[in-house]
């Protein structure tokens, strides 16, 4: 990946948010963003990043601003925020782009109340989108996003039935149909449940790494499960091996950065070769993401910032 | 202290330099009366730069000794018991030298002065302080300035003002906020004004009669068309401050400052919030 000098933490090049939006100007047009914001003696709007209900006006006008999508999210739900799900798709598309295909399917593993991903790339991209959930309450609130902005076309909702497993219920329930697909996505749960203290921060330095400026939303079940993202990776990998021809590139979101080795390494034991990371940076906060292929398709793509 | 360009009020009916330059003593401003026009290269960005009010010798005018003393303080300090432990803000107050006297004779609890040249406002205060003791509600340390100008792009954004002062000062400003902002700006900064006021808590308004608007029209486009547009005189102000739209319970005078110079021979007012 090749790193820009002058500004070594910036947003993907295409991303719509890399120049910081006129909060007041959007304050102005949008009465109900308008509402969680805070007017400064000068004029201009502050947002108070450490409440939650900001942090979904600020995603729900952001969305609605930029790509006409009006979502809502399941209350205690996890709020997503715009820059990094619109980092990640750039992402996809750059390594789809020397693909050169016209038309593009898609899996989004745990979508969530806002279906946000899936909505992003049906809405931007026109991709075609299988969105996969386990909570009850998370599948009715996706659908009725989908619905909302009118992409049922696009996007379909599949209730997983079993959480154990990643894509075993739906693929084994729809072989006859045996579409591929050219990506999954997902976004894991970050923390183990299994830990004492799931959420706190692994840090050597924490002088240097200090708690984050905002808030963090989202229901236990969204955010942790047993053995945190590691585990969960570790199975989408394993459920890959069994699914080589069915998705050509596997990729997953990693939220702890010693957490990428390990998953290099466990996909280096089962022989899967074909493998790149890259990262996502938005404001003070980094994430990774890991690819890999069973196909002879080149994913080292060099963004160019 | 060299005379501003603001000159005495009433005899002029042009803005230009030329009429003026007759009444200063200055010999460098003598030299160009019969050599070059009044809009030569040196002068015609003035008014411009000047447009809000904000001169660079706005306090020379209102002093009545060679220390700092503006004479409105004489009268503020008759109702000291308004501002002694309270929070205010001083709206457009220029190179920030009434605040500061404000602030350090009356003791508020905090003092912010909106202003449009905060930086000279910073400068003033730290000459203004040979203290050593950090204590946040003494002298200097309640003193902050602010960069920006009070009337707001949208009125919607009014929705989401707080009361957070107990006094609000506005001197000498509505003038500027008028001809930069038309009646809709002005009216705007009233409601901001009480909004931004606790319940119990005072406006002490010292606005500029209509008449010396008219010296100042020429100073941009903006203000040509605000001027031209005004509906809305100062005659019209209480009224307005003590209706609905607003919303202040009551006005009294707080006295007329007795001063040198005709032209700033203006009524204080106070506006009470309930």
């Amino acid at each position: 990946m090749v790193r820009n000098r002058k500004k070594p933490f910036a947003m993907h090049p295409r991303n719509v948010l890399r120049t910081a939006p006129d909060y007041t100007k959007l304050a102005i047009k949008h009465s109900n963003f308008r509402r969680v914001c805070e007017l400064e003696l000068n004029g201009k709007v502050r947002i108070n990043f450490r409440n939650e209900q900001t942090l979904r006006e600020l995603t729900k006008m952001l969305l609605l601003e930029y790509f006409e999508l009006e979502v809502d999210f399941a209350p205690g739900s996890l709020v997503p925020t715009l820059v990094l799900r619109l980092n990640y798709i750039l992402w996809l598309e750059d390594l789809l782009a020397a693909l050169k295909l016209t038309t593009v399917h898609g899996i989004d593993i745990g979508c969530g109340s806002s279906c946000i991903y899936s909505l992003l790339a049906a809405k931007k991209n026109q991709w075609q989108m299988l969105a996969l959930e386990s909570k009850l309450s998370n599948i009715e609130y996706a659908r009725q996003n989908i619905q909302r902005n009118g992409l049922q076309e696009l996007v379909e909702v599949y209730g997983q039935p079993d959480k154990q497993n990643i894509f075993k219920s739906y693929f084994e329930a729809s072989s006859i149909d045996a579409r591929t697909y050219e990506f999954c996505l997902c976004n894991p749960p970050f923390f183990d449940s299994n830990a004492a203290h799931p959420f706190d921060a692994n840090t050597r330095n924490p002088a240097r790494r200090p708690a984050p400026n905002n808030v963090r939303t989202g229901s236990a079940e969204e955010l942790t499960c047993s053995g945190g993202e590691v585990q969960f990776v570790q199975r989408i990998i394993d459920e890959s091996l069994l699914y080589k021809q069915r998705v050509l590139i596997y990729t997953s979101m990693l939220g702890v950065k010693a957490n990428v080795p390990k998953i290099l390494d466990y996909l280096k034991q089962r022989e899967i070769n074909n493998v790149t990371t890259t990262e996502f940076h938005q404001g003070h906060t980094t994430r990774w993401a890991i690819a890999w292929s069973f196909k002879d398709i080149n994913l080292n793509i060099a963004t160019k910032h | 202290m060299k005379p501003s360009k603001d000159d005495t009020i009433g005899a002029q009916e042009s803005s230009t330099l030329q009429n003026s330059i007759q009444a200063h003593p200055s010999p460098k401003k003598r030299l160009q009366i019969g050599n070059k026009s009044a809009n030569d290269k040196g002068k015609h960005n003035k008014g411009e730069y000047f447009k809000f009010g904000n001169y660079k010798h706005y306090y020379g005018k209102r002093l009545q000794d060679t220390d700092f003393h503006d004479i409105r303080l004489d009268v503020l300090a008759g109702h000291a018991e308004l501002f002694r432990g309270k929070q205010i803000l001083d709206i457009g107050c220029n190179s920030g030298l009434l605040s500061i006297a404000i602030a350090r004779q009356f003791e508020p609890k905090s003092l912010i002065g909106l202003t449009n040249d905060a930086q000279t406002a910073i400068t003033t205060l730290k000459r203004a302080s040979n203290v050593e003791p950090a204590d946040p509600t003494k002298f200097p340390f309640n003193v902050k300035f602010v960069h920006g100008n009070y009337v707001l792009d949208d009125d919607v954004l009014l929705e989401i003002e707080r009361p957070q002062f107990d006094v609000v000062l506005c001197l000498s400003v509505t003038k500027w906020i008028h001809l930069n902002f038309s009646d809709a700006g002005l009216k705007q900064a009233f409601r901001r004004m009480y909004l931004q006021l606790r319940i119990g808590g005072k406006l002490i308004l010292e606005p500029q009669a209509f008449d010396t608007y008219k010296r100042r029209k020429k100073l941009s486009e903006n203000i040509r068309e605000n001027y031209a547009a005004i509906n809305f005189k100062p005659e019209d102000f209480t009224n307005y401050l003590l209706s609905p739209e607003v919303g202040f319970a009551s006005m009294e005078l707080m006295g007329v400052p007795e001063h040198c110079k005709a032209g700033f021979k203006r009524p204080i007012q106070i506006f009470s919030k309930n």
